[in-house]
């Protein structure tokens, strides 16, 4: 159980390093050149900060004496003619009063052209596959259907599937559904395949047209999406025009499974056991590769300034070095039970427990962390 | 004020980031380095949020420049090798302000030869001896991660450090 003593020797070795001489290689005179170096430094540099802020001050001062005059150009013939309108009032006063209705009433005027103002558009944001969609006004309030969509080979066999999304329109119902806009996401991998004809979608002998690509994925619109001419499609057609879509990078595939697979750890009722459960709460089945025959790790720390290890699962079972998948179903989990047993002081633990599934070295430490304290008594 | 401020911090840490720089870039030549890490300072101490501390918020400074050195000094290697050909330099070590004995010596190669990571973390803890949290608070690391990186380090030298010894 003492796993750390293990090491106390080695530790000891590194902190025997020695120090280096101060005084014959960093000695006082040498300290004392680079502090003055420093200071000489900070002089110049705080001589450069004042003329930055006074410069910025005077460009501030500069842009907006541009602006008073720009704006006293185009306002000028509109205050003469008010003023010529209305001579008994003050110029001040009228300037503001004049101005706020026909500033606002420009507003409006925009907001119905159906042009470009980005105030008539509401965006739908995909985190998840990284797009963003531009809808009309109309849609606000819009809802994101996932189903799958299913690519079989020329035997009829199911091949591949991925997510296929359906923004829909507030007013649709069961009765009276109205189109909806169809995306369709497929990995890069998956795409080349269908543009090779590996397989195909549906019976359509017409393949989904691309709407746009990011690193990880491809967005397609399926072909004939809307041969049942619902309510709305004539809409849906305009939309898709307006070439819609855009796709964003994820940031790659290790930052979406930590979104796809929820760990948590519990402490069992009666004894030392722990329960580590990862869900898989998308919907999208997971897989983790793993280089050994281990699956999960966890760790045992004593909670103090050091932060000693007591125990480490990994250096005391021993595993295979047989690679293996593990695939989680869109809902289901893995689940592990964590025995300690009672060989412990009374003191304050951590519990770590990860995942040892094989992904990118820099964080594998951190990978479906869950940390527990517990207390012996 | 500010300026106190960097006088006081150069006088509780310059030898403490001396210490590190040594070891970190693995030359005993790190004077300028030092240096460098006070001048950035100078230029950073408007971001510099009081809450974290000084010191490791100096050692992170530390650790950069001495990142932006080592890659530095691997670029004039390259440029050296191209132009000289076959003419092998020695490779740097800070024995001669360390006065390193066999041991010693065997040791630094072993934590040299390991990754990036494991070596921040090991001068950190155990030769700089500080604690997880500074540590934590200097790699921009969760103190798990600085625990768990440590043990892996320290398992991984012990490792190297008899392959080392076999090879000799």
């Amino acid at each position: 159980m003492k796993d750390n003593e293990k090491f106390s020797d080695i530790v000891k070795e590194i902190r025997a390093l020695p120090e280096p001489d101060y005084d014959k290689t960093f000695g006082k005179e040498t300290q004392n050149k680079i502090y003055q170096n420093i200071l000489q430094y900070e002089r110049v540099w705080k001589k450069k900060q004042k003329r930055r802020v006074r410069a910025k001050r005077m460009t501030l001062g500069l842009a907006s004496a541009v602006a008073i005059l720009l704006f006293i150009m185009f306002n000028g013939p509109l205050n003469q003619e008010n003023s010529a309108l209305n001579d008994d009032q003050p110029d001040q006063i009228q300037k503001g009063e004049e101005n706020q209705p026909s500033d606002s009433e420009k507003d409006e005027t925009t907001a119905n052209d159906s042009g470009t103002a980005a105030s008539n558009k509401i965006i739908y944001r995909n985190a998840e596959y990284g797009f963003s969609f531009s809808l009309p006004k109309g849609w606000e309030g819009y809802t994101v259907v996932t189903e799958t969509w299913e690519g079989t080979n020329n035997q009829s066999e199911l091949v591949e599937s991925g997510p296929r999304l359906a923004i829909r329109h507030p007013d649709w119902t069961a009765e009276n559904p109205r189109q909806d806009i169809p995306i369709m996401v497929f990995t890069i991998d998956q795409w080349a395949a269908l543009e090779k004809g590996e397989y195909h979608i549906g019976a359509a002998p017409i393949q989904p047209s691309k709407l746009g690509e990011n690193n990880n994925y491809v967005f397609a619109l399926p072909a004939r999406y809307n041969f049942a001419f619902p309510d709305g499609y004539k809409e849906v057609e305009d939309i898709l025009k307006g070439d819609p879509l855009q796709p964003n990078n994820v940031e790659s595939d290790s930052v979406e499974i930590t979104q796809q697979l929820q760990p948590t750890l519990t402490k069992m009722d009666g004894g030392n056991s722990f329960q580590y459960v990862l869900k898989n709460s998308s919907q999208q089945a997971v897989t983790l590769t793993f280089d050994t025959s281990q699956e999960f790790n966890y760790i045992v720390w004593k909670k103090d300034a050091e932060g000693t290890m007591v125990y480490d699962y990994s250096e005391d079972q021993s595993f295979d070095n047989t690679p293996h998948k593990k695939t989680i179903a869109p809902g289901e989990e893995l689940s592990y039970t964590i025995d300690l047993g009672q060989d412990y002081e009374r003191q304050t633990y951590i519990l770590e427990v990860y995942m040892t599934s094989n992904e990118p070295e820099e964080d594998s430490s951190t990978k479906f962390h869950q940390n527990l304290e517990f207390t012996i008594n | 004020m500010a300026s106190n401020q960097i006088s006081e911090w150069y006088h509780l840490y310059n030898k403490d980031i001396y210490h590190f720089l040594v070891y970190y870039v693995g030359s005993s030549d790190v004077e300028d380095l030092v240096q460098e890490v006070f001048i950035r300072a100078i230029k950073g101490v408007d971001s510099f949020q009081q809450k974290s501390s000084p010191k490791t918020w100096i050692f992170s400074i530390a650790r950069h420049v001495g990142i932006d050195e080592i890659r530095r000094r691997n670029r004039s290697r390259i440029k050296q090798m191209l132009s000289f050909r076959g003419e092998q330099q020695d490779e740097d070590t800070p024995d001669a302000i360390l006065q390193f004995n066999e041991n010693n010596k065997l040791l630094y190669q072993a934590i040299q030869s390991l990754k990036a990571t494991y070596r921040d973390v090991l001068i950190l803890r155990a030769i700089k001896e500080l604690t997880v949290s500074e540590t934590a608070a200097i790699l921009n690391w969760n103190e798990n991660k600085v625990r768990i990186t440590y043990h892996r380090a320290l398992k991984a030298l012990q490792k190297n450090k008899e392959d080392f010894f076999d090879e000799r």
